[in-house]
C-alpha cells in the first residue's frame, strides 16, 4: 500500500528512474539544488490550500523577522513527515536521511526575515515547499539565500519545491511583502533534513 | 558661516536651544527632537529642487529597498555645496553639540539624498556603526497616514526591538535627529501609492 506521500507526489516524479535522474541533476547543479514544479498531485495540494486562510500565531521581532508560525498541520505531517519523504530526499541527495524538522510559517503584507548574527550557518540539506494561490514578483517575499557562488532567488510559486544543499556561511532572508500583494498569502513549509 | 543664512533665527536663539536640549533628553523611546519649519522657506525650497536634480541610485538588500544618491558632499550643485557647509562647519556642530549636550566635531559627517516611492522601506536597526554619534534627516516632502513612509521609533527589550512608541510622518523642511545608541530602534515605514518621500540625512560623528 502507497504511503501519504507517495499518494500526494506527481506522478511525473514517482518512479525511481525519476528519483535517480533527480539524484543526477543535483549531484551536477553547481548550487546543489533541485526545484520540482507540481510537486504534489492537484488534490493533495488544494486540499493544503486551506492553510492559507487558518488562524496562526504572529512572529515577530522587528530587527529578525515577521511572520505568522502555524501549528503542524496533519496533512502536512503526513507528507513531509513520512518515511518514504525521507527516501525521496535521500535518494535525490545522495545519502541516508533519517529525520526532518518542519516549520509551517505564512507571509503577508509587511512579513519578513533578515539577516541576523544569530543566523545557523552550519551546513546540512534543507527543502521548503510553497503553497499560495498565485504570487507576482512583484510583491516581494522571495526567498534568498546568499553567501554560495551565486545568490539563489525562489520566488514563491504554488505547489513548488525546492532541495537544497546548504554551504557553510550560507544564510537566507525572506524579502519583505510589499503593499502591492494586497491580501494574498503564502506559506512555506520548511525543514532540515539529517 | 553664519547660520541664520540657513536656519530660522527662532532656533538659533538661547533659549530656544535650552528648551530643545531639554526636549530632547525627554523624548522617548531614545533621546531625539523634530523641529518643524528648520530652514528659511527659501532656502528649503531651493535645497528640494536642487536634490530632486542629482542622481539617485537604487539600493536593495534585506534591510532596505529605497534610492540614494552618492555622497552630497561631492556634489556639483551650489546649492547642496552650500548646504554641506553649512552642515560641516563649527558653528553648526556647536548648535546641535548644545542640543544633544555632546562634543560634536566639525566637518565629522555623512550626507547623502534619499529618495522612497512606492513599496520602498527601510526596516528595523539601531544604526550603530563606527563613531556615529547623531543620526539626521531634512525632510523634503510632505507624507500622511495613508502615504505611509513615516519614521517609526521602538521601544528596547532587553537588547531586542519592542514595541513601536512614536511615529514622525516626514513634514516638508522638517528636521529630525536623534541619539545613535545600540537602542536606538528605527525604521522607515513602506511608502503606499504614488508620493515620493525625498529627504537628506546622514549622521554627524
Amino acid at each position: 500500500m502507497a504511503s501519504d506521500f507517495l499518494e500526494s507526489l506527481n506522478d511525473r516524479y514517482a518512479s525511481e528512474k525519476m528519483y535517480k535522474e533527480m539524484g543526477e541533476h543535483f549531484k551536477a547543479n553547481k548550487e546543489k539544488a533541485l526545484k520540482l514544479n507540481e510537486f504534489l498531485k492537484e488534490d493533495s495540494y488544494g486540499g493544503l490550500k486551506e492553510l492559507l486562510e487558518r488562524d496562526a500565531e504572529k512572529k515577530k521581532i522587528a530587527n529578525r523577522f515577521s511572520f505568522e508560525e502555524m501549528g503542524i498541520d496533519k496533512k502536512i505531517e503526513c507528507i513531509f513527515a513520512d518515511l518514504d519523504f525521507l527516501d525521496f530526499a535521500g535518494a535525490v541527495v545522495g545519502r541516508k536521511i533519517k529525520k526532518g524538522e518542519i516549520k509551517v510559517k505564512r507571509f503577508k503584507h509587511r512579513d519578513y526575515t533578515l539577516l541576523h548574527d544569530s543566523d545557523d550557518v552550519k551546513p546540512g540539506i534543507v527543502f521548503f515547499f510553497f503553497i499560495c494561490s498565485g504570487w507576482n514578483g512583484e510583491y516581494g517575499g522571495e526567498k534568498v539565500y546568499l553567501g554560495g557562488k551565486q545568490p539563489l532567488i525562489c520566488m514563491p510559486e504554488p505547489n513548488t519545491f525546492y532541495l537544497l544543499k546548504k554551504q557553510e556561511g550560507v544564510r537566507e532572508f525572506v524579502r519583505y511583502v510589499n503593499n502591492l500583494a494586497g491580501k494574498n498569502a503564502f506559506i512555506i513549509v520548511e525543514g532540515k533534513l539529517e | 558661516m553664519e547660520l541664520k543664512e540657513w536656519i530660522k533665527v527662532a532656533w538659533l536663539e538661547e533659549k530656544t536651544i535650552e528648551d530643545m536640549n531639554e526636549e530632547f533628553n525627554q523624548n522617548r523611546p531614545f533621546k531625539h527632537v523634530f523641529i518643524t519649519e528648520f530652514l528659511k522657506k527659501e532656502k528649503a525650497e531651493e535645497l528640494e529642487k536642487a536634490l530632486k536634480g542629482e542622481i539617485f541610485e537604487r539600493k536593495e538588500s534585506d534591510l532596505f529597498r529605497f534610492n540614494q544618491t552618492y555622497d552630497l558632499q561631492d556634489s556639483d550643485n551650489a546649492v547642496i555645496l552650500e548646504f554641506s557647509e553649512m552642515l560641516e562647519s563649527k558653528e553648526f556642530a556647536d548648535f546641535i553639540g548644545k542640543i544633544v549636550g555632546i562634543d560634536l566635531g566639525a566637518g565629522a559627517l555623512d550626507l547623502f539624498g534619499s529618495l522612497y516611492e512606492n513599496t520602498d522601506y527601510l526596516l528595523c536597526h539601531d544604526d550603530l556603526l563606527e563613531d556615529r554619534k547623531i543620526a539626521y534627516l531634512l525632510y523634503l516632502s510632505d507624507l500622511e497616514e495613508k502615504d505611509g513612509g513615516a519614521l517609526t521609533f521602538l521601544s528596547d527589550k532587553n537588547g531586542e526591538p519592542g514595541e513601536v512608541i512614536k511615529r514622525y510622518f516626514p513634514r516638508f523642511n522638517g528636521f529630525m535627529f536623534f541619539a545613535v545608541t545600540s537602542k536606538s530602534w528605527h525604521e522607515v515605514e513602506e511608502v503606499i501609492g504614488n508620493k515620493k518621500r525625498y529627504a537628506i540625512g546622514g549622521w554627524l560623528h
